[in-house]
């Protein structure tokens, strides 16, 4: 196998319970390197569970997850993101006491290689500084710096729990729902986002947004009830009768 | 979390106090000068609980195991007449440290409630051992025939004006360390851990391993305080390391204010001076001193400090200082 055909993500039959209820079931993803894949589904699809999975917040009941080839299941969450997978959560996960700043630069400090540094000021690491600033200025947040990560409205949260991400300098990004709860506004601002770290990044992107999964993502996979029911480009999704089923089927 | 004080205090009290605190031989009689004395020590004490309790979130109720390890090493070593502080205090500090790597490395993988009562159960393991312990006097504990010898000239620490200098020197020095330790990296994500541990581990920070390292550097500030205390008092016995004693350093450390230095220290000059004022009207003074932490901890929100910079704030008629809790932009 040459590197390139080696996927940046792979799932190979991975399977999560909940008591009886299965979550997960037997799901095989294929995500190449460099691609923006969507996972989309009602809820309950167990959307959130695959990337609890991926990061390493929840152990998988069977199957293997590999990153670049090699196996990443089961691993602490720790060590996944040492690895170079960054994920954002549904519900804001932040620092609300620190300032804006702190939040990025505690993401970008988890890059100092010794854990012991004792006696210099934590604002005194020029590349950690530099690295925080940077993600705040690509989320467009470098103005709010010096604020209190509580006191920001909740499009401004969703901001800064991308720059955190960004400040880890991941290949892969795994973002649960990043426009969750935002104005259509604040949503075109996080698409054009999404849409730029694309050109460098791999993503999982798990979204409601129609339009913005439709214009982020390469291909796009519907789960529904656990299983994946469809994977292809937006166009084959759109007309799958599967997927029509699922989503019109019901009513 | 991130100041000592607020920026007035740092400018008007703190060179204050070191002319005070050196001056202290020559204004206090000889029992304020040991009271003095003692308030340094209860100090390290309960600011290196402190960089648990309110710097990382780790509330224990087992602190003063580590004390008593420091305090019983200071006296059988002594008794077995190695008497230089140059090979006592190390050793002091280093098995106290020993000490808090085995109790830290059982207890904090857990959180909550399970920390609380695997911190206290271990300690009581330890308050057994010097009570049953052929080495350290059982109940009756141990009495410390002299100080250590510090051994340059003209030093001599069974004056207790020097003494008090040995003291001020350690209490310091340490004080300087903790508050480099909390601005530091390694500070910030302890209070990145006390707010929100999960986040920190998805950003790669490896969570257990900074709790444990920061277990043991506050037991080693711990034993420290022990070494001090069992010089100061030339005697030990195993009610210094009981559970009580940890919960009387944890009331000092939330009278005073978690997540902060000086309020750990307020709080033991406050609690060991409420202490000795109640008990001089009556025997029964863990009942006012209960009702006082009581009332701190219902209105006065970060113990003393906070309600002192509340003040402060309000007096000052500047816009409250930003939260704090990490807050600062220091880029």
């Amino acid at each position: 196998m040459t590197p390139e055909s080696v996927p940046a993500l792979e799932t190979r039959g991975l399977t999560k319970r909940f008591g009886g209820l299965t979550v997960n079931a037997g799901l095989d993803l294929r995500i190449a390197p460099g691609e923006a894949r969507a996972v989309i589904g009602p809820n309950g699809a167990g959307k959130t569970t695959l990337i609890n999975q991926i990061a390493g917040h929840l152990r998988p009941d069977q199957g293997e997850i590999l990153f670049q080839g090699g196996p990443i299941a089961g691993w602490p969450p720790y060590r996944i993101a040492r690895l170079g997978i960054g994920r954002s959560f549904q519900q804001t996960n932040l620092f609300f006491e620190f300032s804006v700043f702190e939040n990025v630069r505690l993401a970008a400090q988890s890059h100092l290689p010794r854990m012991l540094r004792v006696w210099r000021g934590a604002g005194a690491y020029g590349p950690v500084n530099e690295r925080a600033e940077q993600a705040l200025e690509t989320v467009g947040l470098a103005h709010r710096r010096g604020a209190r990560a509580g006191g920001l409205s909740h499009g401004e949260q969703r901001q800064l729990e991308l720059a955190m991400v960004l400040a880890l300098r991941p290949k892969l990004l795994l973002l649960d729902e990043p426009m969750a709860g935002l104005s259509l506004e604040e949503s075109h601002r996080i698409t054009e986002l999404l849409l730029e770290l694309k050109r460098d990044h791999t993503i999982l992107l798990i979204e409601h947004d129609m339009d913005a999964v439709f214009a982020i993502a390469d291909r796009i996979t519907v789960l529904v009830h656990g299983q994946e029911i469809a994977t292809g480009d937006a166009e084959a999704v759109r007309t799958d009768p599967a997927v029509i089923e699922a989503y019109l089927g019901e009513d | 979390m991130l100041t000592i004080a607020a920026p007035w205090a740092r400018r008007l009290a703190y060179p204050a106090l070191l002319p005070a605190l050196a001056a202290m031989p020559w204004i206090a009689s000889d029992f304020y000068l040991g009271f003095a004395t003692l308030i340094l020590i209860f100090s390290l004490f309960a600011m290196s609980l402190d960089l648990l309790v309110g710097y990382t979130g780790l509330v224990s109720l087992g602190h003063a195991a580590f004390f008593g390890i420091g305090a019983y090493a200071t006296a059988i070593l002594v008794e077995l007449e190695v008497v230089q502080a140059v090979l006592v205090l190390p050793a002091s500090v280093l098995l106290a440290a020993l000490a808090a790597a085995a109790i830290g490395a059982l207890s904090v993988r857990t959180a909550g409630v399970s920390f609380i009562m695997i911190t206290l159960a271990l300690a009581q393991l330890v308050y057994y051992v010097a009570l049953n312990s052929p080495w350290t006097g059982s109940t009756d504990g141990m009495l410390m025939s002299q100080r250590p010898v510090v051994g340059l000239p003209g030093i001599d620490l069974e004056d207790s004006r020097q003494f008090y200098f040995y003291c001020l020197l350690w209490v310091g020095l340490s004080t300087v360390l903790m508050a480099r330790l909390v601005r530091s990296p390694f500070g910030r994500a302890l209070q990145g851990i006390r707010a929100n541990e999960e986040r920190m581990g998805a950003m790669g920070f490896r969570t257990v391993t900074y709790k444990l390292a920061v277990f043991v550097i506050a037991g080693a500030f711990a034993g420290l305080a022990g070494h001090l205390f069992v010089s100061l008092q030339f005697f030990i016995d195993p009610t210094s390391l009981q559970w009580s004693a940890s919960g009387q350093v944890l009331m000092m450390v939330v009278l005073g204010g978690v997540g902060t230095l000086a309020g750990p220290a307020i709080g033991a000059l406050v609690f060991h001076g409420l202490e000795d004022l109640i008990s001089s009207y009556t025997q029964h003074w863990m009942l006012p001193m209960g009702l006082i932490l009581v009332l701190v901890v219902l209105f006065g929100r970060g113990g003393l400090m906070g309600l002192w910079r509340r003040w402060q704030a309000r007096r000052s008629a500047r816009p409250p200082g930003r939260p704090d809790g990490g807050g600062r932009d220091d880029a």
